[in-house]
């Protein structure tokens, strides 16, 4: 029981200990607003190669890519030997040993064992292959060798020795199962994950869980003694009746049961959060949004932990008492496993499947025939088998080095039989060689070699470009003025369309965030909500809406008819699916006409893409609209309101008391208004021109406009607040407009159309369909913010100002904005209506121009799609628009993947080089960056979402199971927030197997992302010395840095001790050539 | 009869041959196929009236041509190939009931090869090898009494050898010791010889007793239930499928006792299940001479790492389960269901036996071939003389399945 003095210091601890061991799960957002994170990110002030390290620890994922892949694109190739050896010669030393006569060198066996491999089977299968291998007899002389060295006691001390219990690597109840081969951990967490499912759903379930307000943990006490709980142990009951209301409480209770102590309790709950971490990361994102609606239902990880303990604690009492003979708890556990060592050795070698079926065989029998795992009573039951089985583990021992030494002489061309008769010192240092170089170390190379291949291709190539870019500009001097500017999104699919544009015309192109530095809360014409288009990260108070132009306002009715006629028939198809009993009757009575759309949609996707479209449309005609860029004014805002609530009243009047509007008389409506205000008293009015004479009516009335229609000072004052905040103050825009050119470096010579290219994708039937929109705009599409800073840039009192502070627009400059589809690689362009005459055949050409470039991009995509392969031409653009529509596609594009680089400098330095969609691109101007502070944004802000971004694929490829979302063929979307594999289970975050893995290879290379900076090295150190994250990126190695100076076009690396290492070129290649494969 | 004798004289020599030479196991693995072919040609040319008549010995020369191709290429593969042969020379003895002395004394002597095998290879599991040992040293003083007594005495050891062999509770353990124990793809061939050496004891019953008939309906209810229930918590593949095969070949004493005799049908029926068991048992020597003898539980996702061995373990146990176009379905389930000759028991007691064996095949099956491999097992799908083995054994189940005519005249 607590103490009552220090209880809230206790729940503090809690709290803290909690959050300290969430670290290993980052935050993981709806996938509705996809983000992408790099999902070790709070393990970021660890090396990199330790962070991993930790992660393959607590949840078992895989670190690097399998090695056979790399080693099969030694064979294709991709890799060379000579880059293997480089880098291996970095990390080994130069020791060598004489082995049968010829002198080994540990260089070689590092690379035979990288490049080729020693396969070691497990050992009943080492026992069926080596009874049969015609080289037995010499294998026996191997083991004969090294038994006069290393002794069987030594190999079991040593075995028993590393039988311990690592709290950090796995719960009690994870441990009670790699034991006893039972499966309870999986149950416990299909039975967590129904009641997460159930609270944090954001209204997909038709019955939602009553009392969420409650809050989770105290919605569990509650509902969970409604079930029957006799499956998770008897005492599981009194918890859920017992346990503190409180759950911190009722954790330090629960802690007290199981025997963990508070300087334990931190690597305990990392490994709770790992055994479901997708639950536990979406937890934790929602407990840090204090705003988010749905956190109305309050749930944190605290209260997660409670729960789960609880179900835990009771479970492991039940099975410990019944298998083992020992109470529930980590001492009893550690003194079980200190007691009976060979017991715990042998039940884990059977569970891993490195007994024989005769010795498990064995085993249970004595196991089950005293119920006891102990080792006196193992004697008791079977003397023979424990006798022979600490020789046979010994055996086995040495029987693996042997083979591994075999395998190791096959590689290097030793004669096997020399080998036998070598001294056991020799093989057993040969045996520590292949012992140091684990799966680990190996991995690294492997990673470090396919970097380098990498990195030395693309440095070749900007190598020339720089010096070319060099000339080109000592030569030119001032750059003719472009046929026109675009900027894009520095995404990396925005590379190949940029090449593109610039191919087939005089194009300048751009890259820069793709929210253009507006940070909005975007209102469309058709939502009721708001949407961040802004980096998750950051916040936001202005708010944009879309508002039909004045010439359409007229149509707007007929609109808003049309949009809530399908929302109802929407709904009512919804429920008629969702309901009890309905679906009987619906599939009878509907189930025939759903057969015409699935035909259609199945064979000829796109043409019902266009079918759906037009019916739309021919209900709810489109209309144009605007944004409320231009922020109001208080009195302009009163006036909208006080216009706003006369027109709501007006509705009201002529529905209530079915008037026509010209029977109303406007200083009647006036009246009312004011009389729900509270600026009139009823008393003092004069009833005879309003709807309702009698006083007590009219009453009724003024409470029912300020119930329903809000017509009240409160309703007044929200309204109020909500249009002050639309909009921006002129120095907002121009402080926006200033920031964004100089940061992508325009400030001169602009063209007469300056395109604002948002991205955004299509595609159908996806629930990832917003990780392939734009990052930087929330996960939504970017044209609100492009459609906003064109307006604002556009405007005349915006250049006036940036004029006087040097950025000088000319009137002749017109700023258009638009949106590229990455899945179709189409340009729409927007507010057309805006465009002045003058520019109409800039803006003819333009359109031109960007639907050529569209097929190019097309084309080009078309090659790297896995079931298309080869080059289309003609088809290429009809191909990208039938799988933006297709309903059954899986990969509608490959999205981000193949990203690896990112560049930050003037386009001259990359314009000549194919990319191949692999690179960001952030435009920057390093000679009017004097103070660094525009690059000091661009390294903290930007490269934070390229490595977010890299480390997302990175991780997702080399283990999607753990960090990715598995195949989306069995995808189920739960809750609204994400999807689940199958029914139940864990939420999947990450990337599902088909934007990463091209069937059993993968297409992403899982590559840490490299960083090129146009700017002199001085500035760059600068900025590492002042950010911390900065620090933790390059000296951690999760980034590479590699400057390039501007003066002569030189790149140094940055290494992680903080030096430059300048770059060599290793063979001259022509600079308008495409990187080649290695890119 | 001394062509009747050739076969069988030759695959004495040949196993013989195999033994002497079993340190240069290629030379003795393709001797021994040359010997089988040299059988089976022999069989063909000098013992078939027509092409139809094709007899019992030409199906077990087949099996064994099978078991050894399968075989690897290994000293003790060799011995396995030297049993094989000596094995099939003799049950082609009894099997040609030359000579009435002739067949007791290949019978007798096959059966004391056996007592000696099981002791001999008691190693793997040695309470089943004394158990096995036991059981068919009855089985053979049972055919010797068998000899030196007459009238229902007679029929009652030649019942109780036939017991031994096709396996009935208590005396399975008999069949199941040698289908466990035994090296190499023995187990295989003798899962299809064993069955067929007890049909042949028990044609000459002409009629079965009718308290030993009682005494088979209680047996092989017992049998049923103590067989499928081991078998459910066994962890061992060959295990399983020994009491898979125990379990399949039930219901034909349950009709024995029923009838009182043995029908052509039922013989037919004994062949397909020979041929299943034999298959199955094959796939086990595939997964057990790779992996050595693990676990069910730790041999996962074969599907996936051993595509062939998965097709081939798919299609024998859907062969196993009586599904259409195979052999067992058309021997036996077809019949048994048929409205004009079935009875209400024995349905039940065919649907009960169907069911268990139903569950522990696809138990098997979802163990063995599905979920995730491991990584440290290093994986290696058939090679082509153990996929065409199982082929053949396939296709012969086929064959059985659209044409049963041609299984019931192998029969009769």
């Amino acid at each position: 029981m607590l103490d009552e003095t220090n209880r809230d210091e206790k729940r503090l601890t809690i709290r803290s200990l909690a959050k300290l061991a969430s670290e290993v799960v980052a935050q993981y957002w709806p996938i509705g607003t996809f983000v992408h994170h790099n999902p070790l990110h709070e393990l970021e002030n660890l090396n990199f190669f330790d962070a991993v390290d930790r992660v393959h620890e607590i949840l078992g994922a895989r670190r690097f890519l399998p090695k056979e892949l790399y080693r099969q694109r030694l064979e294709n190739g991709e890799i060379e030997v000579s880059t293997v050896d480089a880098v291996l010669s970095e990390t080994t030393n130069n020791t060598s040993i004489t082995v049968a006569g010829r002198i080994v060198d540990k260089l070689s066996v590092r690379r035979e064992i990288l490049i080729h491999g020693i396969e070691l089977p497990s050992k009943p299968q080492l026992q069926c292959l080596w009874d049969i291998d015609p080289e037995q007899e010499l294998l026996d002389g191997i083991v004969s060798s090294l038994k006069s060295s290393v002794s069987t006691k030594e190999i079991i001390a040593s075995q028993i020795a590393s039988a311990v219990f690592d709290i950090g690597g796995s719960t009690l109840i994870g441990w009670v199962d790699k034991t006893l081969g039972t499966d309870l951990e999986a149950k416990l967490n299909k039975e967590l994950s129904r009641w997460c499912a159930t609270f944090l759903d954001e209204g997909e379930a038709g019955w939602s869980m009553p009392d969420r307000r409650q809050g989770f943990y105290a919605c569990w006490k509650a509902y969970s003694r409604l079930v029957d709980l006799s499956q998770w142990g008897p005492e599981l009951r009194s918890f859920s009746n017992s346990l503190p209301d409180r759950p911190e409480d009722a954790i330090v209770e629960l802690l007290e049961r199981l025997h963990i102590s508070e300087d334990l309790a931190t690597d305990y709950f990392a490994a709770q959060f790992s055994s479901l971490p997708g639950w536990a990361s979406f937890i934790k994102w929602r407990s840090s949004q204090q705003g988010y609606a749905w956190q109305l239902y309050p749930i944190d990880l605290v209260q997660y932990l409670a729960v789960r303990l609880a179900y835990e604690c009771s479970m492991l009492s039940q099975i410990c008492k019944k298998d083992l003979g020992i109470e529930g708890n980590y001492y009893s556990i550690k003194a079980f496993i200190e007691k009976n060592p060979l017991a715990y050795i042998l039940l884990k070698q059977k569970n891993t499947g490195q007994l024989t079926e005769t010795e498990t065989r064995l085993l249970d029998r004595a196991m089950q025939s005293n119920r006891r795992y102990e080792e006196g009573h193992l004697l008791h039951a079977d003397s023979a088998f424990l006798k022979n089985v600490a020789d046979r583990i010994g055996n086995s021992h040495l029987q693996s080095l042997a083979w591994r030494l075999r395998g190791l002489c096959r590689l290097l061309n030793i004669n096997i039989a020399e080998l036998s008769k070598s001294k056991a010192d020799d093989l057993l240092t040969l045996s520590d060689w292949l012992d140091e170089f684990s799966d680990k170390e190996q991995g690294i190379v492997w990673l470090k070699v396919c970097e380098e291949e990498f990195q030395q291709s693309l440095i070749n190539e900007l190598s020339n470009s720089a010096k070319q870019h060099l000339l080109v500009e000592s030569k030119d001097g001032e750059n003719s003025r472009p046929q026109a500017q675009a900027v894009f999104c520095i995404d990396v699919r925005c590379e190949p369309f940029r090449r593109h544009l610039e191919s087939v015309g005089r194009y300048e192109t751009l890259g820069f965030a793709g929210f253009f530095n507006c940070f909005i809360r975007y209102k469309p014409l058709d939502s009721a909500c708001e949407k961040n288009q802004f980096p998750v990260v950051m916040k936001a108070r202005n708010m944009v809406r879309e508002i039909p132009r004045p010439y359409h306002q007229a149509k707007m009715a007929h609109y808003q008819r049309g949009r809530n006629f399908l929302k109802a028939v929407r709904e009512v198809l919804h429920s008629l699916k969702a309901n009890v009993i309905t679906p009987y009757v619906t599939v009878e009575s509907l189930g025939w006409a759903y057969a015409f759309p699935f035909v259609l949609k199945t064979f000829m996707p796109t043409a019902y893409s266009h079918l759906g479209s037009w019916f739309r449309h021919s209900i709810q005609e489109p209309i144009s609209t605007s944004l409320t860029v231009d922020k109001l004014g208080h009195r302009e805002a009163a006036q909208m309101v006080r216009d706003t609530q006369l027109s709501v009243i007006r509705e009201f009047i002529m529905e209530r008391f079915k008037q026509q509007k010209s029977q109303i008389n406007p200083e009647s409506l006036d009246t009312l208004r004011r009389l729900a205000m509270g600026e009139l008293d009823i008393s003092d009015v004069d009833t005879s021109g309003l709807p309702e004479h009698d006083k007590d009516k009219l009453t009724l009335l003024v409470e029912e406009l300020r119930a329903k229609q809000q017509i009240s000072p409160r309703g007044a004052a929200t309204h109020l607040e909500r249009l002050t905040r639309t909009g921006f103050t002129l120095a907002e825009q121009v402080f926006t407009i200033e920031t964004s050119l100089r940061m992508m470096g325009l400030i001169n010579n602009f063209a007469r159309i300056v395109l604002i290219c948002a991205h955004g994708s299509k595609s159908d039937n996806n629930p990832f369909e917003s990780a392939l929109d734009c990052g930087a705009c929330g996960g939504n599409e970017g044209q609100a913010n492009a459609r906003v800073f064109a307006a604002m840039a556009n405007k005349l009192d915006v250049r006036n100002e940036l004029a006087r502070k040097g950025i000088d627009i000319p009137v002749d400059t017109y700023f258009l904005a638009g949106q590229y589809c990455t899945t179709n690689d189409t340009v729409e362009l927007l507010d057309l209506e805006d465009v002045p005459p003058t520019h109409r055949m800039d803006l003819a050409r333009l359109t031109e121009d960007l639907m050529e470039a569209g097929i190019l991009s097309s084309q080009e995509r078309c090659s790297r799609l896995p079931d298309i392969g080869g080059e289309i031409r003609s088809r290429a653009g009809k191909e990208t628009w039938r799988r933006s529509c297709d309903w059954s596609q899986v990969r509608p594009e490959w999205g981000l993947s193949s990203n690896a680089a990112f560049i930050i400098g003037r386009r001259g330095l990359s314009a000549p080089l194919n990319l191949q969609g692999r690179v960001f691109l952030n435009s920057y101007d390093h000679t009017i960056d004097t103070d660094g502070k525009l690059l000091e944004n661009l390294l903290t802000a930007a490269q934070t979402v390229c490595e977010w971004i890299n480390m997302e694929h990175y991780f997702s490829t080399v283990d999607n199971d753990v960090f990715g979302a598995g195949s989306k063929i069995y995808h189920n979307v739960t809750s609204h927030v994400g999807v689940m594999s199958g029914t139940l289970g864990d939420l999947r975050i990450g990337l599902p197997e088909q934007t990463v893995m091209k069937g059993e290879t993968n297409y992403h290379d899982p590559l840490r992302l490299t960083t090129i900076v146009e700017a002199p090295r001085e500035r760059i150190e600068m900025l590492i010395s002042r950010h911390e994250v900065l620090q933790r990126f390059y000296h951690n190695e999760w980034v590479h840095l590699v400057a390039v100076a501007p003066d002569d076009g030189v790149l140094y690396k940055y290494l992680p001790n903080g030096e430059w290492k300048k770059l060599q070129q290793q063979s001259a290649t022509s600079s308008t050539e495409s990187v080649g494969n290695n890119i | 009869m001394q062509t009747q004798l050739l076969p069988s004289l030759i695959s004495f020599i040949a196993s013989l041959a195999a033994f002497l030479f079993r340190t240069n196991a290629k030379i003795t693995k393709c001797f021994a196929l040359a010997a089988c072919l040299l059988m089976l040609a022999v069989e063909i040319y000098f013992n078939s009236r027509s092409l139809l008549s094709i007899s019992t010995i030409l199906l077990a020369t087949l099996m064994a041509l099978v078991c050894i191709l399968s075989q690897a290429t290994n000293k003790s593969a060799a011995i396995s190939t030297a049993l094989i042969l000596a094995i099939l020379g003799l049950t082609s003895l009894f099997l040609l009931d030359v000579d009435p002395l002739i067949s007791k004394l290949a019978q007798g002597i096959l059966t004391l090869s056996l007592v000696i095998l099981s002791f001999r290879f008691r190693k793997k599991n040695v309470s089943l090898g004394f158990g096995s040992a036991a059981a068919l040293s009855i089985s053979m003083l049972s055919l010797l009494l068998s000899s030196l007594v007459h009238g229902t005495w007679s029929v009652i050891c030649q019942i109780t050898a036939a017991a031994v062999l096709l396996p009935l509770f208590p005396l399975h353990v008999g069949y199941i010791g040698l289908l466990n124990n035994l090296p190499g793809t023995v187990p295989a061939f003798l899962s299809f010889i064993l069955p067929i050496a007890g049909l042949h004891a028990l044609v000459q019953v002409q009629e079965i007793p009718p308290l030993a008939a009682e005494f088979f309906v209680v047996t092989t209810i017992i049998g049923l239930f103590i067989s499928g229930a081991r078998a459910f918590v066994q962890t061992g593949l060959m295990r399983i499928i020994a009491a898979v095969a125990s379990i399949l070949l039930a219901p034909v004493w349950w009709i024995c006792s029923a009838n009182g005799k043995l029908g052509s049908e039922n013989c037919s029926y004994i062949i397909a299940v020979g041929l299943v068991v034999a298959g199955l048992s094959l796939c086990a020597h595939c997964v057990e001479s790779r992996y050595g003898t693990q676990s069910l539980e730790s041999l996962p996702g074969l599907a996936k790492k051993m595509p062939k061995l998965g097709i081939a373990f798919s299609l024998l146990t859907m062969a196993g389960l009586g599904i259409p176009t195979f052999a067992i379905f058309s021997s036996f389930i077809l019949p048994q269901f048929s409205p004009l000759q079935s009875r209400v028991s024995d349905l039940l007691f065919v649907s009960l036996a169907w069911f268990i064996c139903f569950a522990l095949q696809i138990s098997v099956l979802q163990r063995l071939l599905f979920n995730e491999p491991r990584a440290d097992l290093l994986y290696s799908d058939l090679n082509r003389s153990e996929f065409m083995s199982l082929a053949i054994i396939l296709v012969l189940l086929l064959i059985g399945g659209i044409f049963p005519g041609v299984m019931l005249a192998l029969t009769t």
